[in-house]
């Protein structure tokens, strides 16, 4: 019996933080397409309602996909939020994290930069 | 009426013309089809099963006829037609039933959206569910066709079908399909078994049917709302192994196995996360079957069996 797959699966992970997207200009500003978005603990699924596509994210790249949901930002101001929402000092670390999340969910027709 | 009640002959009268109507579960077949051998099928399977009074209002209408080929080297084979539809190319005669079968899970699984449709195997008992989503080799229906002779009650062997408001399973109760060593192994585990016609050198080898126990047809309209998930996996010699999956992973395998989850876009979305809400979910893997009876035994007493914690090691 052929069964369709789904479209699009992805596991996001701390391991894809990688810095080959540094190169991207920090001042772009992400806007997210229609989401639903189910949460259990660290884990959330996310639901595309545009592409119909279904992707298993964790905490932080969940809490970005919030913070853009609820108004388009740029990766600094999304860096701000996620340091205030730790209740940690704003790093590079966290700043590179959030700026390869970014990238990672673009990639993946969550999010997309304002204006395209 | 049920399909026993008709005597042998009038049953391949009535395949032959004007077509036999036959309900399982939700879904009516109008069957038709001059191949005597499917009524021998349909009488050892599906005897239990009501026959309707009016083909013409059936679901699907599905025709056999025999054709036959020099390029087959004038073998019998046999041809399907679904309401004009050829889901299949023609199939050696002796894989007919196979195919029958296989038809009839075509029709539900490229029409009835209506439902999430999960490729999996489900049981009952004490009003708790129990899905078994697994890919092919994983030992599904093995132990389905195990639990349902020994007290569960079968509500489907390959597709279930999950009701969008209410998410319990609707029943087919179809026979439950088993391949190659596991016919051996269920004859074994069953003597009382009664299995259907084989079909030799399929795609997936040899595939026969065993029949639905007594208890199984009757209650077809008796839905069941899921308690576990448990994505059976058999390798030989292993102990009993019980790990529980964390809700993300969980969503994903069962969306993995869900035939239209894509198709139903947001509704699928939605049912899919109230049901793993109210689930427990693991991975379970055993290498004898009567361990794994008795594992099911414990999980129908309302005692949840031990099971390995998400993120826990294991030692």
């Amino acid at each position: 019996m052929a069964l369709s797959p789904l479209a699009h699966r992805t596991l996001i992970t701390a391991d894809q933080n990688s810095l080959r997207f540094q190169k991207k200009l920090p001042t772009v500003v992400w806007k997210a397409f229609p989401l639903s978005v189910k949460t259990w603990g660290e884990e959330s699924i996310v639901f595309n309602k545009s592409s119909g596509s279904t992707h298993l994210v964790n905490l932080v790249a969940a809490r970005i996909l919030s913070i853009v949901q609820s108004q388009p930002s740029s990766a600094e101001e999304i860096a701000r939020k996620i340091a205030n929402q730790m209740q940690v000092d704003l790093d590079d670390e966290i700043y590179q994290r959030v700026n390869v999340t970014l990238e990672t969910l673009g990639s993946l027709g969550l999010l997309e930069p304002l204006g395209q | 009426m049920i399909i026993s009640e008709l005597p042998k002959g009038q049953l391949r009268e009535w395949l032959a013309h004007p077509g036999l109507a036959v309900r399982t579960g939700p879904f009516d077949f109008h069957i038709q089809t001059e191949i005597s051998e499917l009524a021998d099928g349909l009488r050892l399977l599906y005897e239990d099963f009501p026959i309707l009074p009016h083909p013409d209002f059936a679901d699907f209408h599905i025709r056999f006829n025999k054709v036959r080929s020099w390029r087959w080297g004038f073998r019998p084979y046999v041809s399907v037609e679904v309401d004009g539809d050829r889901p299949s190319a023609p199939v050696p005669l002796d894989q007919f039933y196979a195919v029958f079968e296989g038809c009839l899970n075509w029709c539900i699984y490229t029409y009835a959206h209506q439902y999430l449709i999960i490729h999996a195997a489900s049981i009952e008992r004490g009003g708790h569910a129990v899905l078994l989503p697994a890919p092919p080799g994983s030992g599904k229906s093995t132990l389905c066709a195990a639990l349902i002779h020994r007290g569960w009650r079968l509500l489907t062997d390959e597709l279930s079908l999950i009701d969008t408001e209410s998410r319990s399973i609707v029943p087919l109760g179809r026979p439950v399909s088993l391949k190659n060593e596991s016919i051996e192994i269920i004859k074994n585990f069953a003597p009382d078994a009664i299995f259907g016609p084989i079909s030799r050198n399929t795609v997936k080898g040899t595939i026969a049917h065993v029949k639905p126990p007594p208890n199984t047809v009757g209650r077809l309209n008796d839905h069941s709302r899921v308690a576990w998930m448990v994505f059976p996996s058999f390798r030989s010699g292993a102990a009993i192994s019980v790990r529980e999956m964390s809700k993300g992973e969980a969503f994903m395998r069962i969306a993995e196995s869900a035939v239209n989850y894509m198709a139903l876009g947001q509704i699928g979305f939605d049912i899919l996360s109230a049901l793993v809400d109210e689930i427990v979910c693991c991975r379970f893997e055993y290498g004898d079957l009567n361990e794994a009876v008795q594992w099911f035994d414990e999980l129908s007493n309302d005692n949840f069996p031990t099971v390995i914690k998400p993120g826990a090691s294991i030692d």
